[in-house]
């Protein structure tokens, strides 16, 4: 492992550097994607999808993709399913769009045949008849528009999805008597996940009337339920496996039209089912960053400390709820986390408009505001002449403490995380010495390690894991938990491996299928680690004990004669005995040899309406310094550097832990410079292809410092905290602070691009009166 | 005449199929021949995951007419550890494929088959690249898990062992 | 429709040209853009005929009076690493390397990144997306969507060799039915992006041919990644240095359904000194010979200052370069 990091900066040591126990498979292309899978018998489906962003569905007539050869079965929407959607009170979707369609590319029929070119053949031979509607594009444009039609006709708040108000403290009372306030706008564009692997599903509806679904997914029980409530049955009739994952950056996170379309074809036609939603299919199926407008005041006493801070967010969240609701309380939720704020007043607003449905991206809802906060901050440390990094310093939220939103703050690296950027960036001596057009920006962040509430109402575990140790002596791990990418399954070996004393190559790990392994919510909201982490600790100090215990009893010995270390168990005056002659002993006394684990995150303080939205067992914390120039002329604006450093509590695996922050940081840097899901005047996407939408190359990358800081969490498992979202987030103001140190010019739009820039420099200009 | 027998070498294994010549080199190789290591992120060229050998040249299964390649000799990520063994027989994988695994450069995993072809073509055409050419060489391949940086260390690794080696 | 396209293999000019009468029927080089066009339902050919049989139109030569002939069907990846080429015409080896990615650069052919058809961000767009558009001029409709009030098509030619080639004076041989023609590179594009070649139907072009005398030259290319993208401007400028005159290329692209010969630049760089005020001068003189509209990636005032940015950069680059070789500016 070469995290390079100077003696300067304070590292935990990492529990494991080997391999990802999926690398093989997947450099050899036996690691089976969802396209990659083929059933016998299997029928391709292909969806019909509206050309419109907003129109009237006058007729749907599949009878001509019938008659095509190959045909096996066709459908639209109407009397097929029931509404559905992830949060249990905005369930606002179909399969298939019924009497509306509400942005463009929403499916409104499926067809299934034996060959994908026939199903192809037979989608463009389905007649849809529409009477188009003028599409609502923005939050509020309804006010220019009277008599526009609502996305959603029929409610009483019209285009408003969700408005929330909270107030914690007396923000009046704190500008009242502020010293000197601040106010800044922001606009930050949507973007979206881009997983380089496109939605599959295999869908198989089966003789005896059970469901089977084989999906990329992020999170298999939340489809398994989400199904059973659109197809109208129970549960436990279905299964849902989790495919290889190639990638998902929460933009698999749900249950979506192909994979419910995907079983009602099957249902139709008899055959397991598969539809490979295309790259312009997934710029529709979307689900990514909002759109989000944003307004901070803030209040300043004299020394350069926050006294109240006043934050609004107006959301765009596309054409169906989604994550929504969570996404809109996200946007001002984790303020706090960060930075000690006494009163805190925030608005929140969440708009449908004709788009695909904007949901969660790696960052959910955090990495808007945040990318304003910081922003505002750094003009405010300008006003104040304190340097940006200083005025953070006087801010910080402590470890161990709660906020004033009612969140509970455990470990933080924080201060560690600014001094080790502050420190390898060398900081104060370029700060000093800026070459010409060439500034440093600083930024820092904080992230949920899991959401402290499931998305709908239980009181159960939100992460379960079934251990077994066989006579082989080889141990299996079952556990819901969902691997895209990330390294979940390596993570649930690395813990075993360290919990039993055994090497790794004894645990094999079984995941991701409701029909074999315990609920594991999902892999969003960087839960991973934590909850399962937790729930497989438990169950492997549980098989430990048995093992234990079976030696005592066989040996006749008291628990404090047996000692074990590594795969041996070690008596007083006695040969070692092998871990395999201890699962011997256990499953004679015992018979087969299982043991339980399960998670439950420690219950929110807050009792507020929205206080579900915030609350998680530990947060990490980023730090990022990036050093940037200006091209005045062309308005380019090149990253020559990054610097983050990240508080993840205990790295549970070292690879595992660099490819994520890395990742993160390099979607960040996409961004803030290139990346907008955005849309023409007519609702049509700009591009929805990997030219229209670029995601950063290879060449686009610069030299990124990485350091891992902080300390063993309490409540993580070993120690451990997130990683897989955090690090993007300080990356997109870090580098807007130091555009605006090399050329000072305030941008308050992502993403960067030269247009811009361009823009920002002739107002300047302009202003100075040159 | 617009359907016919395509003859192709692939993986060091003669096959006859029957396609549309101007079927996609990509949807052969996973629709009629089943060999799914070679992933469609985008079919237009735009992402590199589709990248197979043609005569020994890396190039993009989703831009390629299966008639435009007739009689050629297609290498796929399955056939690379072969490919390999045939002038290193002690070893079934190419050690950018044991590199990859042991420097952390797989994540989801979607991007590696083409990151691998592009790299083994690299080293064997330049045994110990420099950091830039190996940027070049890898510059129409996609990937959003990495950040590429463990990407590029392992082809470097993969290199100096090899070099090592010799 | 799935469209079953057939793809033949002539192997003599006469054939390419016989088959390239038939209706429907199109010039396949290396496929990197006819194949995603048709993926996208954008190309619609029944015939794709291919060069690769046709020696002349495969071959790298020199001819008695040391001109180098390139066939339109040798790759990409064939002209850098020719052992001559590239260090002889180092402003065509720096732009056909600024083509896409080296995948694309192995399998794409040089006469069709010559002849790329023309791109609009309201034309090349995946399937769904155009659904439910009235067709505009390139796709046989009547109006343009990136330029309402044009009475033509707009699409912009992103071709990176097309000004490489006008810049350093190549000419083209055209095969027709009856007989062939050669053509200055330039004459090739219409300046219409829906019919944006001057080819007539069943011509096509067989070689390129560059001047015996390699001038000094500079290429340079805007786009939003280091890689992949098609340029959002490009920019190539020659200058062949001759006793007492010297004959100078300015060429844009990517800003025009056809690359853009900057002679008023041109003018202002022949008139004196190439000193830092002449180079501003003639570099700002693009924004009075473009006129682009907003159908790349970037807006339209950013790709006029980019031109403007490139333009005076690879100036500057030229004259260091003219210096070195001892050549008067």
């Amino acid at each position: 492992m070469t995290i390079r990091i100077p003696n300067l900066v304070k590292t935990p040591a990492s529990l494991s550097a080997g391999p990802r126990i999926d690398a093989w498979a997947k450099v050899t292309g036996q690691a089976l994607y969802a396209d990659d899978i083929r059933w016998p018998n299997m029928a391709y489906g292909v969806l019909v999808a509206s050309p419109y962003p907003h129109a009237r569905i006058v007729k749907v007539d599949l009878e001509p993709a019938q008659a095509m050869p190959g045909v096996l079965a066709a459908l639209a929407g109407p009397g097929s399913v029931a509404p559905y959607g992830i949060m249990p009170s905005t369930q606002d979707e179909h399969a298939l769009a019924t009497d509306k369609v509400v942005y463009l590319g929403e499916p409104v029929a499926a067809v299934a045949a034996t060959t994908l070119a026939a199903a192809r053949d037979a989608a463009g031979k389905i007649v849809c008849e529409y009477e188009v509607l003028k599409p609502v594009l923005r939050p509020g444009i309804e006010k220019e528009n009277p008599g526009m039609e609502p996305v959603h006709p029929g409610r009483l708040e019209g285009n408003l999805f969700k408005e929330v108000d909270l107030e914690f403290g007396d923000t009046a009372k704190g500008f009242l008597h502020a010293y000197t306030t601040a106010e800044d706008t922001f606009f930050y564009q949507g973007s979206a996940h881009v997983a380089m692997e496109p939605h599959a599903a295999l869908g198989y509806w089966t003789p005896e009337g059970r469901v089977e679904l084989i999906t990329a997914t992020q999170t298999p029980h939340y489809v398994q339920r989400e199904l059973a409530v659109a197809l109208g049955i129970e549960s436990y009739r279905i299964r849902v496996r989790a495919s290889v994952v190639g990638g998902g950056f929460g933009g698999k996170s749900e249950l979506f039209p192909h994979e419910i379309a995907a079983v009602l074809l099957s249902r139709a036609c008899g055959r397991p089912v598969k539809i490979t939603l295309s790259r312009e299919e997934v710029f529709y199926a979307h689900r990514g960053r909002h759109p989000v407008s944003m307004r901070v005041r803030t209040a300043w006493n004299k020394d350069g400390r926050i006294q109240a801070m006043d934050f609004r967010s107006v959301l765009d969240g596309g054409a169906y709820a989604s994550y929504g609701l969570a996404t809109t309380y996200y946007t001002g939720a984790l303020q706090t986390v960060t930075y000690t704020i006494p009163a805190y007043h925030f608005h929140g607003e969440r708009w449908y408009t004709n788009k695909p449905p904007c949901g969660p991206k790696r960052g959910h809802g955090t990495t808007q505001p945040r990318a304003l906060v910081e922003v505002h901050l750094d003009r405010v440390a300008r006003a104040l002449g304190i340097d940006p990094i200083e005025l953070r310093r006087r801010n910080l939220t402590p470890a161990y403490s709660v906020t004033i939103n009612q969140l509970e703050v455990g470990s933080s690296g924080l201060q560690a995380c600014l001094d080790a950027v502050e420190s390898l960036s060398n900081w104060h001596a370029r700060r000093s010495r800026p070459d010409p057009d060439r500034g440093l920006g600083f930024a820092c962040s904080a992230y949920l390690s899991g959401a402290g509430l499931p998305i709908y109402w239980n009181p159960l575990p939100h992460s379960g894991v079934r251990m077994a140790v066989n006579r082989d002596g080889g141990v299996q791990v079952f556990c819901g938990l969902t691997d895209i990418g990330q390294g979940a399954e390596t993570m649930l070996v690395v813990l075993v491996a360290k919990a039993l004393g055994i090497k790794a190559d004894r645990i094999r790990v079984y995941t991701a299928d409701t029909g074999t392994t315990p609920v594991d919510l999902g892999s969003y909201s960087s839960r991973v680690s934590m909850m399962a982490g937790n729930a497989v600790l438990e169950a492997a100090q549980r098989m430990r004990q048995i093992l234990k215990d079976s030696v005592c009893a066989h040996k006749g010995v008291a628990q404090s004669m047996v000692v074990q270390d590594g795969e041996l168990f070690y008596v007083q005056g006695d040969e070692p005995i092998s871990f395999t002659q201890a699962v011997l002993w256990a499953e004679e006394d015992l018979g087969p040899l299982t043991t339980f684990g399960a998670y439950t995150p420690p219950k929110a303080l807050g009792r507020y309406k929205g206080a579900g939205v915030g609350p998680s067992p530990a947060y990490s914390f980023t730090a990022c310094v990036a050093d940037v120039s200006v091209d005045r002329e062309d308005g380019r604006v090149t990253v020559h550097h990054l610097w983050v450093a990240h508080d993840l509590g205990t790295p549970l695996h070292a690879p595992s832990v660099e490819g994520q922050i890395r990742g993160g940081v390099v979607m960040g840097l996409g961004e803030v410079l290139m990346e907008r899901q955005a849309f023409n005047p007519d609702g049509r996407h700009r591009g929805p292809h990997l030219l229209g939408y670029p995601i950063p190359t290879i060449r686009d990358v610069p030299p990124i410092t990485i350091a891992v800081v902080g300390e063993p969490d309490p409540r993580g498992p070993m120690g451990a905290k997130e990683v897989g979202q955090g690090p993007l987030n300080p990356v997109i103001p870090a580098v807007i602070n130091a555009i605006s140190d090399a050329v000072g010019i305030d941008v308050n739009e992502t993403p960067v691009t030269p247009d811009k820039v361009l823009r920002a420099l002739n107002q300047k200009s302009r202003r100075k009166g040159l | 005449m617009s359907e016919g027998f395509v003859e192709l070498t692939v993986n060091g294994a003669p096959q006859a199929l029957w396609a549309q010549e101007s079927a996609t080199l990509l949807q052969v190789l996973r629709e009629i021949l089943g060999l799914t290591g070679t992933k469609n992120g985008c079919e237009t060229g735009h992402c590199g995951a589709c990248t197979v050998w043609i005569d020994d040249v890396p190039r993009l299964a989703c831009l390629t007419p299966v008639g435009s390649v007739a009689g050629s000799r297609i290498t796929t990520v399955e056939g690379l550890g072969a490919w390999w063994e045939e002038s290193h027989p002690s070893s079934h994988y190419h050690p950018v494929q044991t590199a990859f695994v042991e420097f952390g450069a797989v994540q989801c995993g979607f991007c590696t088959p083409g990151m691998l072809m592009a790299a083994a073509a690299l080293l064997r055409d330049e045994p110990l690249p420099t950091e830039q050419e190996i940027l070049e060489r890898l510059a129409g391949h996609l990937c959003r898990c990495t950040g590429y940086e463990q990407i590029v260390r392992a082809i470097r690794q993969a290199a100096l062992t090899e070099v090592k080696e010799l | 429709m799935t469209l079953h396209t057939r793809l033949v293999q002539p192997s003599t000019a006469e054939d390419v040209t016989r088959l390239l009468g038939e209706p429907e029927s199109k010039i396949f080089g290396g496929g990197t853009d006819l194949v995603p066009n048709r993926t996208w339902g954008l190309d619609t050919s029944g015939t794709w005929v291919q060069l690769r049989a046709v020696p002349e139109a495969t071959m790298i030569s020199l001819d008695e009076e040391g001109q180098w002939s390139i066939g339109a069907a040798v790759t990409l990846k064939a002209i850098l690493e020719h052992p001559k080429l590239p260090g002889l015409y180092p402003l065509l080896a720096d732009a056909i390397m600024a083509v896409a990615t080296p995948e694309i650069r192995n399998q794409a052919t040089i006469g069709g990144n010559l002849c790329l058809d023309t791109r609009c961000r309201f034309r090349n767009q995946p399937p769904i997306w155009r659904l439910g558009l009235e067709p505009c001029f390139k796709s046989g409709g009547s109006h343009c969507y990136a330029a309402p009030a044009s009475s033509q098509c707009v699409a912009i030619l992103s071709s990176d060799t097309a000004p490489a080639f006008i810049a350093l004076g190549a000419r083209l041989k055209v095969h027709s039915r009856s007989n062939s023609r050669w053509i200055e590179a330039l004459e090739l594009y219409t300046g219409d992006g829906d019919r944006h070649l001057t080819l007539a139907p069943g011509e096509w072009i067989e070689t390129i041919r560059l001047p015996s005398r390699p001038p000094l030259g500079v290429f340079d290319k805007w786009r939003i990644r280091k890689s992949i993208d098609f340029p959002e401007v490009n920019v190539a400028i020659s200058v062949a240095p001759g006793e007492n005159s010297r004959e100078m290329r300015m060429v844009l692209g990517a800003v025009a359904p056809g690359p853009i010969r900057l002679r008023e630049a041109e003018r202002l760089l022949a008139q004196g000194p190439w000193d830092q005020d002449r180079l501003v001068l003639a570099a700002h003189t693009v924004t009075g010979a473009i006129h682009p509209y907003d159908n790349g990636q970037m807006g339209v005032v950013g790709r006029k200052r980019a031109a403007e940015h490139i333009l005076y950069r690879a100036l500057g680059k030229l004259r260091n370069m003219m210096g070195e070789k001892g050549v008067s500016a």
